[in-house]
């Protein structure tokens, strides 16, 4: 399905061809999602919306890799993962980062801020024969901390001293201190409170703008995609019924069901005080 | 009352494991147990034997004269040696295996779950009995057996822990990034089973004790150049009508020990779930006993 | 739907089946199951003991006797088919296994099923005698302990306290001392055998000792958990009698705990029984268990584990049959 007309600067971070994914369970099939195809420029944020067990979960373990799709063709930087031996596959696989749903149980509670952050440092050091206790690796930490605006004293801390605004960022950091070319994250204010949520999506603008971060933001409130993604991809019962530019389907949704999400967001949110969505800025 | 949530590391000198009551307690008896390491039998006069309490010999002599409260502190070392050895290849064992079959948790190890299952239901004085007759009555025997018909218990526990522990976010993270399981399990899984298994191996050194000494009643405990209390026990029992003390001061001994590792066992288990340092829920008698049978 | 979940059945394309079928399917597959637990685990041990037999030595030696002569050794080698390559022994025992001939025991000269089967109903009275005592005392007395209120509440503690030292005092010294006060001072009991009714008791005692106390802390945690709940309170403010509170709420919630907790402890019990009979001289199987492997009498060493085995395995699928009888949340399949 084509997203905007814009030509693309270069190859995209992520695509997904006709994937579909069915569950075998005991004699039951479950088709969890069938015929997606999807494509996050480089660069770009890209929204995954959808009512819970509409798929956007599955799509997302496809391109994380803890799902094999039935079928269909997964491209991480315009190369198929499908073709090339199993380490390059973890090399690909491992410029795509995550923040989950859950800030309270996607930090160790055992291990401090700072070796969080330094765990996806340390797996890259080790795989790529590096040195994985370096000062380098303490001063990427320390940077990363500073990105998401956290106080470099909260490096010593423990989850459990922070709010679950700051375990997010704690995540971001994390996942962003490898460099990724595509962030994904999952439903990641879901669980936060209105101020919070407000401040973590700017966060997650900002540092698109800054690094030039391509981003896949999922989520059930079409305010939240309004707030961040250039465009986006309405999913149904696993498959994408509509999808294309965030500011234009806003505008005029096709599908029906792209028109009851947009509602529901309306009807729920008080933060943009049930007026007109604020579209994603089209850069 | 609830004490707010420490920090792991002041597990060990929270308010229940400090008293210091226990600590002077353990350390003795563990000070013993080197003492009396290796030492043999009390020293026998078998013109003293089979006597009651008195003066000399406060707990009375045994059938060859020696004193009671002698041998008592000479047989020590077994129990405690055998209980630590067996307790300790428990819970390694049992830790290893534990974590694979949940973290992996494929066909096998549902399979070999199941024939856990099925040891930790069968009866483990039968197991004992067969192996002990094949391998010897040796020390290092004994505590294999122990070990080997008690790491399903901790197994049962690591594994469901390993289950809730694999859907946590931050181990499907370390999953994606690290790509390798063992890693995995090495930097974030272990440490956290960690204080569950030690207070599991808590409770299973205290079954432990009283089954070792329950071997010498049917004749494959020790053999009886090894001092040990169990063989105190069996001797009693042959002599309950003349010298019922013999008996009483080895049941006594081994009660005073089971009990003492039980309240230790208790409090420390109690510590860790007031420190929120295990995960889910405390590890109590109870639950040990719903997740897999105890022993003794 | 998060990262972490596992997917969810939504959509059925098997064929559909009526919930009947489905409940025998699996009291069935259950059986099946546990029944191949069974099999599995002794097959590994016949084998593992086999092995770990011929490393310890020449079974044939030691079946002859410290005084045979050479030839004797021989002989007795041929007979019992101890020439033949080791894999075909492992083999041939395997296949008398299954098929539950154990041969002859070499000390008593008769089959070694029937000698094991003789003794088999001896240790499985006991057991549920020191069952029946086990349920008996610590369902109302893990109610007391889990309880509140009253007007003696530290006694209570105190209570708690005297089931938590019960737990570390072993229930074979409790037997001694059962033997030494009622059989040896008051002479009222006798402390060996298992034929008179009167015999019955201080073993049984003794026996259901090695899990009363366990029991008693597992129902009275499961009754205070009853008793804190909001449920309760509202009952007591609404000022139902503390006796039927206890009938009506309590009691039906700790019946699931204790009924599954019970069942694993009979076979507790089985080992504690092996014990118990070489203490008070009883005729059971945990004694010909013990004596055939002082014995090296394999034929009645293997007779004896398996009949074991099958007793536990009869109790684990009573008990998971029970146990999902009386919770129903339990009771379709799954788990």
């Amino acid at each position: 399905m084509a997203n905007s007309d814009q030509a693309r600067p270069s190859e995209s971070a992520a695509t997904l061809t006709s994937v579909s994914v069915v569950y075998r369970r005991g004699r039951q099939r479950v088709s969890a999602a069938t015929d997606v195809s999807l494509d996050i420029p480089a660069g770009r944020v890209v929204g995954l919306i959808g009512e819970s067990g509409a798929g956007k979960s599955t799509v997302l373990k496809v391109l994380l890799g803890l799902v094999k799709p039935t079928s269909g063709r997964v491209e991480i930087g315009g190369t198929d993962l499908a073709s090339v031996p199993p380490r390059r596959a973890v090399a690909l696989r491992n410029s795509i980062q995550v923040v989950m749903q859950n800030p309270y149980g996607s930090l160790d509670p055992r291990w401090t801020v700072a070796r969080s952050i330094a765990e996806p440092l340390r797996a890259e050091a080790r795989r790529t024969g590096g040195p994985s206790d370096s000062a380098a690796i303490r001063a990427r930490v320390a940077e990363m901390l500073d990105r998401v605006r956290l106080p470099a004293a909260k490096a010593e801390s423990y989850p459990r001293q922070l709010s679950g605004g700051e375990r997010q960022r704690v995540a971001i950091a994390r996942a962003l201190s490898v460099r990724p070319r595509l962030l994904v994250a999952d439903e990641p204010v879901t669980a936060l409170d209105n101020v919070t949520t407000a401040q973590i999506l700017d966060l997650l603008d900002e540092l698109h703008r800054d690094v030039g971060l391509a981003i896949l933001i999922v989520s059930h409130s079409m305010s939240v995609i309004a707030h961040l993604a250039q465009d986006v991809y309405v999913m149904r019962h696993g498959r994408v019924v509509e999808s294309g530019d965030t500011a234009a389907i806003l505008d005029s949704p096709r599908h029906p069901h792209t028109a009851m999400l947009i509602e529901a967001s309306r009807f729920l949110d008080e933060w943009t005080d049930g007026s007109d969505l604020a579209p994603a800025g089209a850069a | 009352m609830t004490a707010p949530a420490r920090r792991p590391r002041r597990l060990l000198t929270s308010r229940g494991v400090r008293s210091s009551l226990f600590w002077v307690v353990g350390l003795g008896i563990l000070g013993l147990t080197v003492y009396y390491h290796g030492r043999g039998h009390a020293p026998q006069r078998i013109a003293d034997r089979l006597q009651g309490p008195s003066a000399e010999h406060w707990l009375g002599t045994d059938s060859v004269g020696r004193d009671n409260v002698a041998e008592l502190l000479a047989g020590l070392p077994w129990s405690i040696e055998v209980s630590l050895l067996a307790t300790a290849i428990a819970a390694v064992l049992g830790t290893l295996i534990g974590v694979a079959s949940g973290w992996y948790g494929n066909w096998w190890s549902r399979a070999l779950l199941r024939l856990v299952d099925f040891e930790v239901a069968f009866p483990f004085v039968v197991l004992a009995v067969v192996l002990i007759g094949v391998l010897g009555r040796g020390q290092l025997q004994i505590a294999f057996v122990l070990g080997v018909s008690l790491w399903p218990l901790v197994a049962r526990v690591v594994h469901g822990e390993t289950l809730q522990l694999r859907e946590k976010e931050y181990v499907v993270y370390a999953n994606l990034v690290w790509g390798n399981g063992w890693r995995v399990i090495r930097e974030h899984l272990v440490p956290a089973l960690m204080i569950r298994v030690a207070v599991v191996s808590a409770f299973v050194f205290a079954d432990v004790l009283g089954a070792a000494a329950a071997l010498s009643l049917l004749g494959i405990g020790p053999s009886l150049e090894t001092p040990s209390w169990g063989n105190m026990l069996a001797e009693g029992q042959h002599y309950l009508q003349r010298a019922p003390f013999i008996a009483f001061s080895s049941a006594l001994a081994l009660i005073f020990l089971v009990v003492f590792v039980n309240l230790l066992a208790d409090r420390l288990a109690r510590a860790v779930e007031r420190s929120g340092a295990a995960l889910a829920g405390a590890i109590t008698e109870e639950t040990l006993v719903t997740e897999g049978s105890v022993r003794s | 739907m998060s990262l972490t979940d596992t997917p969810q059945a939504e959509v059925t394309h098997g064929p559909a089946g009526t919930r009947a079928t489905s409940l025998a399917w699996t009291i069935v597959s259950r059986f099946l199951v546990r029944a191949a637990e069974l099999v599995g685990f002794l097959v590994l041990l016949v084998v593992a003991l086999f092995l770990l037999a011929r490393a310890q030595g020449d079974p044939a030696a030691v079946l002859a006797g410290p005084e045979a002569s050479p030839e004797d050794v021989e002989a007795i080698r041929v007979l019992y088919g101890l020439d033949q390559p080791l894999l075909i022994q492992l083999l041939n025992f395997l296949r008398h296994f299954l098929f539950f001939d154990f041969g002859t025991s070499i000390h008593e000269k008769v089959p070694a099923l029937e000698l094991a089967l003789d003794r088999l109903g001896t240790t499985v009275v006991l057991c549920l005698i020191a069952t029946v005592i086990n349920v008996a005392v610590a369902t109302p007395l893990g109610l007391y302990v889990g309880g509140t209120g009253g007007r003696l509440a530290w006694l209570r503690k105190v209570v708690s306290g005297a089931v938590l030292a019960a737990q570390g005092v072993q229930y074979y010294i409790v037997g001694m001392l059962l033997i030494a006060v009622f059989a040896i001072n008051l002479r009222l009991l006798p402390a060996i055998g298992f034929d008179r009714p009167d015999s019955w008791v201080l073993p049984s005692i003794a026996l259901a000792w090695l899990a009363a106390p366990r029991l008693t802390r597992v129902v009275a945690s499961a009754a205070s958990q009853v008793y804190g709940s909001e449920i309760v309170h509202t009952a007591t403010a609404y000022g139902l009698r503390p006796g039927t509170i206890r009938t009506r709420y309590v009691l039906p919630n700790v019946m699931v705990p204790m009924i599954a907790t019970a069942g694993t402890q009979f076979t507790l019990l089985l080992s504690g029984a092996v014990i118990v009979e070489g203490l008070f001289g009883i005729n059971g199987l945990g004694l010909l268990l013990v004596v055939s492997a002082q014995n090296f009498d394999f034929p009645t060493l293997a007779a004896s584990v398996t009949l074991i085995g099958l007793i536990v395995f009869a109790v684990t699928v009573i008990s998971d049959l029970l146990y999902r009888l009386v919770d129903p949340r339990l009771r379709r399949s799954g788990a």
